[in-house]
């Protein structure tokens, strides 16, 4: 098993905070770490354009009065919408994105969602809107997980943790 | 590994065993009500299933409610978190109501929409923890 940054040498690597994100058009490798915050990746094979976010709520206007003021990122739908837009403006066609859903872990309450499930939800909704195809999700449970996204191939690693999100 | 692959389809069974035979030996099951009675001779023989991939849409017993019932049968064995079968939906269906209920009603996290790649269901496996990453997730990246 080969450290990331062993397996590509060249390859710049960044950590992405809550409400960051942006497009990748280099190859690069991202990290982060998801509670019930949930992370969209994109991937372009042809152009080997990668993209993603890592938001804390599920909507933007639900929370926000002036959203032209305020950073995408941080809300699942905004983010996933921002980068749907700049990916269409950049020439990538829409047909050739691929998605994949993260994260959105807590601890589930009867009769009510939990916080990583409305982030999930939203996702799933608004890809769903944009008519955005989902390859692959791995959400929900119990536990947090660090992923890796390696941006030129669209290959995200993920390992989950080990104590529950009650216990962390 | 043992892998158990619930899918109606013939070629879809076909298609999801090519990519798998090299991980482990393959068992096949063509509706939900099947897979859980593969399941439990597994669990009775001493042979559980490491792997389940179950499709949604099958005749007799669909997707959910064998994996609801396979859920079930693990609780009231008390099988240890470590040793429970993990599970991967791989389905046509991809619109948000399928997958929120495989998430957040069955429990399943993993989900795989078809028409599947080998790599995205390699990919899957990998963050199971049934086959080692190709690279190292534990070493902490330089933060740029």
């Amino acid at each position: 098993m080969q450290n990331v940054m062993h397996k590509y040498p060249e390859v710049p690597a960044y950590f992405l905070k809550i409400g960051e994100g942006g497009i990748f058009d280099q190859p690069s490798v991202i990290s982060t770490v998801l509670g019930s915050c949930v992370t969209v990746t994109f991937h372009c094979a042809r152009t080997k354009t990668g993209a993603l976010f890592h938001a804390i709520l599920p909507k933007l206007r639900t929370y926000e009065k002036k959203p032209d003021d305020v950073n995408p990122y941080k809300y699942v739908d905004s983010a996933i919408i921002c980068l749907h837009r700049s990916l269409k403006a950049r020439g990538i066609r829409m047909a050739d994105v691929e998605t994949k859903v993260f994260g959105g872990a807590g601890i589930l309450l009867e009769g009510q969602l939990s916080s990583g499930q409305a982030n999930v939800k939203v996702a799933f909704e608004t890809l769903a809107a944009l008519k955005m195809k989902v390859l692959a999700t791995d959400v929900g449970g119990d536990r947090g997980r660090r992923l890796v996204f390696i941006s030129h191939t669209g290959e995200v690693y993920i390992r989950t943790h080990s104590k529950n999100l009650q216990n962390t | 590994m043992n892998i158990l692959i619930v899918d109606d389809s013939r070629s879809a069974r076909t298609h999801i065993s090519n990519v798998l035979v090299r991980y482990g030996n393959c068992d096949f099951a063509v509706n939900g009500a099947e897979a859980v009675e593969r399941f439990s001779a597994a669990l009775e023989s001493g042979t559980p299933y490491d792997l389940i991939i179950m499709d949604i849409v099958m005749p007799e017993m669909d997707g959910f409610a064998a994996a609801e019932k396979i859920n079930r049968i693990q609780e009231e064995k008390n099988i240890d978190a470590a040793q429970l079968s993990k599970m991967i939906m791989l389905s046509g269906q991809d619109d948000p109501e399928h997958m929120l209920k495989a998430h957040f009603e069955t429990g399943v996290e993993h989900y795989i929409t078809k028409p599947f790649e080998e790599k995205t269901l390699v990919e899957a496996l990998t963050n199971l923890g049934l086959i080692e990453a190709p690279i190292d997730l534990e070493e902490p990246l330089c933060k740029t």
